[in-house]
């Protein structure tokens, strides 16, 4: 232990006895001892109170922090909403978006009175079911209650004025769709909490994925490219339109389909219907009848059937049938040629003048077993899954005998939509590979390509087809667009009802490609019910599907890229 | 030297208590702040998304359709089509 210099001194200014200097000293060390350690105790004591107090800080900061950060709203299972992303077109053109609208809901506990709010309530919003909503809206114990979900801003602000205790809004995200019925079959719909329910935006749901809104809704960034053109979209539906109008046809589909990729650059089935009304889809008259409909498509059936015989090496085009006499298979079955020349005709000739006989005799020598496998292999027997849906159940022929070959050659006994024969066609001019139609971008012509028929027999039909618009005798002379080597077949088919044919009203059908050198597209067209005014043979393909196909074809062959030879 | 150090613990001490003090209380500004931008952006964000949705619909071919056809305006023809080299041979003619 040291002595400091003071004490030192003092002891030898005076001279003491030895006991008494060495106790005094003794208690001077003590006290010095006891002050040094009340004044580092009394430091550390000080340096102690300022870090706790700084620990306490950061618990606090800490704490604070927990509880800014994000955790589940009180609302989530009053608002079951869910955010979507954006649907566009191949070129970016939005088809159906998220906008936040205001919901208003009710603390019926907190309500001055249910029958007062729910009369200040009806002024401003016409049409709320006020009987309903008082019933509930009188049970004090309950907190929540929807009023009216996706209210427009103007009537929102005009609750807001009414001031109106107990009364609440809610952002939600609805969901809109700019370009109204356009593309309202491939489009679908979603229900009131935003969820897909048909079509594309039931596909959103279960591939692309929607999320939940918990708070606030936000907006979703994520897009789904389609692969249909918005401006072909509106060209063909306008055309259809125009060809239901002159026509007085009740209803009327088309497709435009990549014959490589399967992407389809647009598809209609009008009546169109209204993506923002649920509803009215439920309606027969709204039926998509490319997709959710089965019909005898006729004789574009045809180009199938030679395919087949080609294929079977049966008949080449040059081969000779003697169509003048009907096929007549047991007592009751018996086809006649009503049309064409009266004489023996090659296969090509069957193919212009759309003879039932000759189609029927080469079904024949190919034999039901073959035909079946053929059609199977090209997707006309068995449902079709695509993106925005699957096709309605094919209607097969109960018995596959041998006038169920004969009338399936031409196009009758076997009811498919439209979009499979569309598909099944465009294998037929495309080099023969299977095509699966898609609707999103993505998955177009992803798939290993599937040879369904040779590159030999798919020249050949590309040659029958361009023949028969060519020809001064082709039905399909009227679907003509200068510049862009369209090809194609007519069908017209009396439509089934209640089990049997109706004699006075028939589906028509133009099948076309374009351009047939190479083609790059393949339309279908099909009207229901055509009538024409006045003039009975307007009810034929050549007469009514196939110009309107050649006025699409001329309107939407340069919004596609294909440009005019 | 045991005072020294007792002097910079101490002075260290009341340092970060009062830098503490500080951040946290700048913290909470920006806090604050962040929210109501936050705010702001959710809020620029509907503005933006009714904003899309109104020019897709003022923007709709079957809109733009009428207005042209009012104009005088037709779909586009085949027959409309020249290769450059047809407009090149024209050009050198004039």
């Amino acid at each position: 232990m040291t002595v400091s210099p003071r004490k030192t001194a003092d002891s030898t200014a005076r001279p003491q006895p030895a006991d008494a200097r060495t106790a005094r000293v003794a208690a001077v060390d003590r006290a010095g001892l006891r002050e040094r350690a009340l004044r580092v105790a009394l430091v550390f004591g000080a340096v102690g109170f300022g870090f706790t107090g700084v620990g306490a800080q950061l618990i606090h900061l800490g704490l604070q922090e927990q509880a800014t950060a994000p955790r589940a709203s009180i609302s989530r299972p009053l608002s079951e909403t869910y955010s979507r992303p954006d649907i566009v077109d191949r070129n970016g053109h939005i088809l159906a978006t998220d906008v936040v609208m205001q919901s208003l809901y009710a603390d019926p506990s907190k309500l001055l009175g249910a029958s007062e709010t729910l009369e200040a309530l009806g002024r401003v919003i016409p049409g709320i079911n006020t009987a309903a909503l008082a019933r509930v809206l009188s049970n004090r114990k309950r907190r929540f209650a929807w009023i009216k979900r996706g209210i427009s801003p103007a009537t929102a602000q005009q609750i807001h004025e009414l001031g109106l205790p107990g009364i609440e809004f809610k952002p939600e995200p609805k969901r809109s769709y700019p370009q109204g019925r356009v593309a309202g079959h491939v489009i679908g719909h979603v229900n009131i909490d935003n969820k897909g329910t048909a079509a594309i935006e039931r596909y959103v749901d279960a591939s692309v994925g929607v999320r939940q809104v918990v708070g606030d809704p936000q907006g979703d960034k994520r897009q789904l490219k389609l692969t249909v053109d918005l401006r072909a979209q509106v060209a063909l539906e306008s055309e259809l339109a125009s060809a239901m109008d002159r026509f007085q046809s009740v209803a009327a589909s088309g497709v435009i389909l990549d014959v490589e990729s399967g992407a389809v650059r647009a598809a209609a089935s009008l009546p169109s219907v209204d993506p923002a009304n649920p509803i009215e889809a439920q309606h027969l008259r709204y039926l998509d009848r490319l997709k959710r409909g089965t019909y005898e498509l006729g004789s574009i059936f045809k180009a199938v059937t030679i395919a087949m015989a080609l294929e079977k090496r049966t008949v080449t085009t040059k081969t000779v049938f003697d169509v003048r006499n009907p096929i007549e298979i047991g007592q009751r079955f018996r086809i006649v040629d009503e049309h064409g020349p009266r004489r023996p005709l090659t296969v090509e000739e069957i193919f212009i003048y759309s003879s039932n006989v000759g189609a029927g005799m080469m079904a024949l020598e190919v034999g039901e077993r073959y035909q079946r496998k053929f059609l199977r292999k090209l997707g006309l027997l068995d449902r079709m899954q695509t993106d925005a849906g699957q096709t309605a159940e094919p209607q097969l022929p109960p018995s596959w005998g041998k006038a169920e070959v004969v009338t399936i050659a031409y196009g009758h006994g076997l009811a498919i939509a439209p979009l499979q024969f569309a598909a099944a066609g465009a294998a037929l001019v495309n080099g023969g590979f299977a095509v699966q139609p898609v609707f999103v971008e993505k998955s177009a012509g992803s798939s290993a390509r599937k040879r369904v028929l040779s590159a030999k027999t798919s020249v050949a039909i590309r040659r029958l087809m361009r023949r028969n618009v060519t020809s001064p005798k082709g039905s399909g002379r009227r679907a003509a667009v200068p510049g862009y080597d369209v090809g194609g077949k007519t069908g017209t088919a009396d439509r089934a009802a209640a089990g049997r044919y109706d004699g006075n009203s028939v589906v028509t059908s133009f099948f076309a490609a374009f351009p047939m050198v190479k083609p790059r597209y393949v339309v279908l067209v099909t009207l229901h019910d055509p009538k024409g005014s006045g003039a009975r043979n307007q009810r034929f393909a050549s007469l009514n599907a196939a110009p309107t196909t050649g006025r699409i074809i001329e309107r939407v062959a340069p919004l596609l890229g294909v440009l005019p030879k | 030297m045991l005072r020294i150090f007792m002097f910079l613990a101490v002075g260290m001490t009341l340092l970060s208590a009062f830098s503490l003090y500080a951040v946290s209380y700048q913290t909470r500004q920006i806090s604050d702040a962040n929210q109501f931008m936050e705010r702001q952006a959710k809020q620029l964000d509907r503005d933006i998304a009714i904003l899309r949705a109104e020019r897709a619909y003022l923007m709709r071919p079957v809109r733009i359709e009428k207005l042209a056809r009012k104009l005088g305006m037709r779909p586009v023809r085949g027959d409309q089509f020249v290769t450059r080299d047809e407009v090149l041979r024209q050009t050198r003619r004039r």
